[in-house]
């Protein structure tokens, strides 16, 4: 208990010392006050910003676009990677394609989609489901494809159909490494509703901070990029609960 | 049979070529794979192509090495002392999650545009994987090895030196080339989405003009320098580290 | 009435008169490239039969099973069982891998990896959790149903393999040095398991080792291969007494008497 509440006290220090020397330099106006609030000043912004409601808005803005592009991005991409990864010639014919489309970055799709699209909202939801289809794609692939021979060999004595091999063999073997890209996935999804947030100047946190940044509202900024930091870690945290129950088998 | 992976690009374009001769096929937002062939050439000939190429890789490469510069060392340190990690941790908590595009506001707002501003973002970026990977070198470094250090009676300085950066060099490389990775898509969404230079903004002109076969022609053309610099650090890997059977060859 | 004809004193042949023959492995050979593996292979399987396979390594003997499982096809001859050739596993002939822990589903309770087989052979899936149970009662693993397989002893987990194996209703055993990566004491206990299960249920085994004493302990009949290529030494009946005890059994001047014979050509032919 005692060593707990120890190791609390430790994580916590070293903020605790960096927000007081950088309330107490900001007081002394050591620090450029245009970019750099005091701490005081952005808690005061993200409590204003909260109680109006302005969050709230920003945020399920936000939440509700990424959440519907990796939702239809995870179900494509297992699909596919199924497909892809139990079929040796598909995977042949389709996997240099696929690794030429890796390489390129997903922000580069958001011209091109603008094009096609307009700056509409439904072109970032498909910049978000392009961009998180990659991870869980190949991961999906990478795991239906590494399943361990002597388990299809397990499947053939009991003469198992496909159907059922890809059910209760190949799905839950590629399950780790599925979830793996399901979650670098989200944090892709995430960085891509940011960025084409900006581009279209949503209502979204995205654009909210780069308004803020335009009229040189440094506290409001702070703000923004604070709570797309906690969208980061809350999504990652719920990710990684399923991940933990969903692999609960892997502890021995 | 490498070839067969050859079959379904082919088969697309050719379908697309296709396509865009029928009537009503909408050349306006959809160009045709000879028009962004011509866009390439045409791009890569009057040089505009290549010195936005230049203005990314600089942005990319002073990001990286920034991130190199800070990660590597923090990395060592919170890997060796394990004091200084649990201290640490509570930052890296906070600063962590937040995806490094949400600080181009910020950097825009310190910097102005340029590529003083776009290398910050892309350091943010790159940071964690090098940091990480340091920090898990530094961590794994032979036990055994650091008796021996302590025998031999050397010092701080010379163990690290020595023993430790040595015996980590393998998995910085690894942690080099997801950092280069990571680094060019933050470079050109950084690019895409605010700055004025480079590839990115190549692209966004040629959205803005309303020439999707500039717009396909620089996708392509980002694709393979991405897909190029991967392969000449995996040969790299190779080349470097051919001591080494643990990992192989860049997967 | 095995268990009674067991009792008996007779050799195999005199437990099961018809004689009828379950696998019957005719001029088979195997080669893998220019490699010959296998050669000139006839052995027959008599229903109810513990058959053992020893020889070096190297004698292929692993491959041999393997073929009779249909796992891999004979380059020359033939795998014949009840007059059809062998060309595909089948849920017929359960296969015992030796690295349980990569042959269980690691994702899958002990319960659930039982339950597989019972999928496969579209048992009605209100019965699978009753049978399933009642295998892992007689395998010893009534208490730990709902652990995971990483969770159990190397032991723990060959024995869930048998249960699954026994779950497909097979009408033989095809078991791949499943003992060997037990401790000594273990392996003793699931020896004698396996030869319960196989008493009660009729069940014929063929059963690979490269352990000769189990081999003289378990078989009704052994088999010894010789090296490079693989090709069938000798047969040996063990006209030894069932059931079998791990004291008695392997203080039998017969027993000692087989090994003595085995161990010399394993030693002295196998290596040529």
């Amino acid at each position: 208990m005692k060593h707990a509440v120890f190791r609390i006290l430790e994580t916590i220090l070293l903020p605790a010392i960096i927000l007081t020397l950088w309330q107490f330099a900001w007081s002394r106006g050591w620090l450029p006050r245009l970019f750099l609030p005091a701490p005081g000043e952005i808690w005061m912004s993200l409590t204003r910003i909260a109680e109006s409601g302005e969050l709230a808005l920003a945020a399920t803005d936000t939440a509700l676009r990424l959440l519907l592009g990796w939702v239809v991005a995870s179900l494509l991409g297992i699909a596919l990677g199924i497909l892809v990864g139990s079929n040796r010639f598909a995977h042949r014919l389709l996997n240099p394609t696929l690794e030429f489309v890796r390489s390129l970055p997903a922000s580069a799709l958001i011209p091109l989609l603008i094009l096609v699209m307009g700056l509409t909202d439904q072109m970032i939801v498909v910049v978000i489901a392009l961009g998180s289809l990659w991870p869980v794609l190949l991961g999906t692939i990478a795991g239906v494809r590494a399943v361990d021979p002597r388990l299809r060999e397990v499947a053939a004595g009991l003469e198992m159909s496909r159907a059922r091999i890809i059910t209760r063999i190949a799905l839950p073997a590629a399950l780790p490494d599925m979830l793996a890209g399901l979650r670098l996935g989200l944090t892709l999804a995430l960085v891509l509703c940011v960025v084409a947030e900006m581009i279209t100047m949503s209502r979204g946190l995205g654009g909210q901070i780069l308004l803020a940044s335009r009229n040189f509202r440094a506290a409001d900024l702070f703000a923004g990029i604070l709570v797309i930091g906690a969208t980061g870690l809350v999504l990652d945290i719920c990710i990684g609960a399923i991940e933990r129950w969903c692999l609960r088998w892997q502890r021995s | 049979m490498r070839a067969l992976g050859f079959v379904p690009p082919a088969l697309i374009l050719f379908a697309w070529q296709l396509c865009s001769l029928l009537p009503g096929f909408p050349v306006q937002t959809f160009s045709t794979p000879a028009d962004v062939m011509s866009a390439l050439l045409s791009s890569l000939l009057d040089g505009s192509l290549l010195q936005a190429t230049g203005e990314t890789f600089q942005a990319t490469v002073c990001g990286l090495s920034l991130a190199i510069l800070f990660g590597v060392p923090f990395g060592f340190l919170v890997g060796s002392l394990p004091r200084a990690d649990r201290l640490a941790v509570g930052v890296v908590e906070v600063l962590r999650p937040v995806p490094a595009v949400a600080v181009i506001p910020l950097a825009l707002l310190m910097l102005g545009f340029g590529s003083s501003m776009e290398s910050v973002v892309v350091a943010f970026a790159a940071f964690w994987p090098v940091m990480i990977v340091a920090r898990t070198a530094a961590r794994s470094v032979d036990e055994r090895l650091v008796e021996v250090a302590k025998a031999l009676e050397f010092s701080a300085p010379e163990r690290f030196l020595k023993f430790l950066l040595p015996a980590a060099l393998r998995q910085l490389f690894v942690g080099f080339r997801l950092g280069l990775g990571v680094a060019l898509v933050v470079a050109v969404t950084v690019e895409v989405a605010v700055n004025p230079q480079g590839l990115g903004y190549l692209m966004t002109g040629a959205q803005a003009a309303l020439r999707p076969d500039q717009v396909l022609a620089f996708l392509v053309w980002v694709g393979l320098v991405g897909w190029m610099a991967n392969a000449v650090v995996a040969l790299a890997e190779v080349r470097l580290f051919r001591w080494d059977v643990v990992d192989g060859a860049g997967r | 009435m095995a268990t009674l004809a067991t009792m008996s004193l007779g050799p195999p042949p005199a437990r099961v008169p018809s004689h009828s023959i379950q696998l019957a492995v005719t001029n088979a050979g195997l080669s893998i490239g220019s490699k010959c593996i296998l050669q000139e292979i006839d052995l027959e399987v008599r229903a109810g039969e513990v058959l053992c396979i020893i020889g070096p390594s190297g004698s292929g003997k692993t491959s041999l099973l393997r073929m009779m499982g249909g796992f891999i096809r004979a380059s020359e001859g033939a795998v014949m069982a009840q007059g059809r050739q062998v060309v595909a596993p089948s849920r017929r002939f359960a296969f015992v891998f030796q690295d349980y822990g990569r042959a269980l589903l690691p994702w899958r309770t002990v319960r659930g990896n039982v339950e597989l087989a019972l999928e496969a052979c579209e048992t009605p899936r209100a019965e699978r959790k009753a049978i399933a149970e009642r295998l892992l009662y007689q395998v010893g693993l009534a208490n730990v149903a709902d652990a995971y397989p990483r969770q159990l002893s190397g032991g723990m987990q060959q024995r869930v393999q048998i249960a699954r194996t026994l779950a497909q209703s097979p009408d033989m055993l095809l078991m791949d040095e499943p003992f060997g990566a037990l401790d000594a004491m273990t392996r003793e206990t699931l020896q004698d398991e396996l030869l319960k299960l196989a008493a009660a249920r009729e069940m014929t085994v063929v059963f690979v080792t490269h352990d000769l004493e189990e081999a003289i302990y378990l078989g009704d009949r052994v088999v010894a291969l010789s090296a490079n290529p693989g090709r069938v030494a000798e047969v040996v009946d063990v006209d030894l007494p069932r059931p079998r005890d791990q004291l008695t059994t392997r203080e039998d001047s017969r027993f000692l008497a087989l090994r003595h014979r085995l161990r010399g050509f394993l030693t002295e032919e196998g290596r040529r």
